[in-house]
């Protein structure tokens, strides 16, 4: 009989099925090239000596990723890159998150300002817990493809859960910042959607006046807060699971499609919620599309 | 990772994440000081748009055909998507990347760029600029027109 301890663990241990965490893979190293990849090609725009920087995260990187010879660099922005790549397809998946992880924190600690977004706080831990467990290579790679083991591919629980946590803690506490900061009693959601055109909301947005009415901004204010707050929780129940999913979906779509936010945000946090799902959900989404899934 | 050294890591991180989100959401209230949990995943809070400026800069510049365009276009890294915001938060950071931006476009052409820098009140008036400001870029620098 299981102990409570196994219990209480039990999300973070055994197996589960591969494919959510390959397609968070592919999405976040994804991710990761569209944000980092421009200043890494633009080096002498963004890291030659005499150029304005700002001091993000490590001031030690600041100092000396700043007085680099220039070929060594590129030799870093190389290789970063590459090993950001190797992550996606899923080669050598593990020293490669090592090797982006600690590349890309070295070049955004070199320079914020191409690269700033509060995003690369999700970012950093994910890296941080993909150099440790390892995995997510179990699907949808060349790893995979390699070592063509025979049976149902699985994987452990431990990367995918603890990302999952990492992302729903981050959605659940901007809920509670926004309750901290008087929403919705404030409508900052209507200060924000009254903003020039120019300054974070699309141009379609600022073209659309009967969006910057009191009535919407304030509803969707409440909704913000309802899918921050609500669906964190509402994932991990299995009842719940797919219709809040749905919502939580349509929300993250709302806010790129709304706001001119780094789309490294949207891959983080979109497909970070697949990893809810384990195989008694995607066996029901397949027989819902009409694709039994064994 | 053995089955203990596992579940320790587990523990470790979820306290250390629920330690982090406390630290940026009460721990000024409670404690009167932020803490300093050394991983960098924990070093700032999770949201953006919980308090939004009230006064804020629209930046663009004439274009040859005397017409404005996002002053945006002029910053050699392309950022996907979102190359106005982008600027935007790093001028509201750091206003010394107008002068930086000034700097890059003045080399890249020969003759003069005309900056204009709309200021809004928008507890004031959302749809005009409270104050409306020319700057001329060229390779000497920025400086009032």
């Amino acid at each position: 009989m299981a102990s409570p301890l196994d219990k209480l663990f039990a999300p973070f241990e055994g197996e589960r099925d591969p494919l959510p965490i390959a397609i968070f893979r592919i999405a976040f190293f994804g991710g990761l090239a569209i944000h980092f990849f421009p200043a890494l090609c633009h080096l002498d725009d963004n890291y030659a000596p005499g150029v304005l920087r700002s001091d993000e995260w490590s001031h030690w990187l600041f100092v000396h990723v700043g007085r680099l010879p220039h070929a060594a660099l590129e030799a870093a922005a190389l290789v970063t890159m590459l090993a950001v790549l190797m992550c996606a397809v899923g080669l050598f998946t593990r020293v490669a998150a090592i090797v982006s992880g600690l590349g890309l924190y070295a070049f955004a600690s070199a320079n914020g300002l191409p690269v700033q977004t509060l995003a690369l706080l999700d970012a950093w831990a994910i890296l941080i817990l993909w150099m440790i467990c390892g995995g997510g290579e179990a699907a949808l790679s060349l790893d995979a493809l390699r070592r063509r083991k025979a049976g149902p591919r699985r994987e452990p629980k431990l990367l995918s859960s603890l990302i999952l946590f990492q992302i729903l803690i981050a959605v659940f506490f901007s809920g509670i910042e926004k309750l901290l900061a008087g929403w919705p009693g404030s409508n900052e959601m209507g200060l924000l959607f009254s903003y020039p055109k120019g300054f974070l909301v699309r141009d379609w947005l600022w073209a659309t006046p009967w969006l910057h009415g009191a009535i919407i901004t304030r509803t969707l204010s409440w909704l913000t807060l309802f899918v921050e707050l609500g669906t964190p929780i509402l994932l991990l129940v299995r009842r719940t699971r797919l219709a809040a999913l749905l919502v939580y979906e349509a929300f993250f779509v709302g806010i790129i499609a709304m706001l001119e936010v780094p789309p490294l945000f949207y891959f983080i946090f979109a497909f970070g919620a697949l990893l809810a799902l384990d195989g008694t959900d995607l066996r029901a989404i397949a027989t819902r599309l009409g694709r039994p899934r064994r | 990772m053995s089955r203990t050294a596992r579940r320790i890591f587990i523990a470790v991180w979820i306290l250390l994440g629920l330690a982090g989100a406390l630290d940026q959401t009460v721990a000024l209230d409670v404690l009167g000081r932020r803490l300093d949990l050394v991983l960098p995943n924990l070093r700032y809070g999770y949201v953006m748009f919980n308090r939004n400026p009230r006064t804020v800069q629209v930046y663009s510049y004439l274009g040859k055909d005397g017409a404005r365009h996002p002053l945006s276009e002029l910053v050699p890294t392309p950022a996907l998507g979102y190359s106005r915001a982008r600027m935007e938060m790093n001028l509201l950071g750091d206003p010394d990347d107008l002068a930086e931006i000034c700097y890059r476009a003045a080399r890249a052409t020969s003759s003069p760029l005309i900056f204009v820098v709309d200021e809004y009140r928008l507890d004031d008036d959302t749809h005009h600029p409270s104050r409306t400001v020319n700057l001329r870029c060229d390779t000497h620098g920025l400086a009032p027109r």
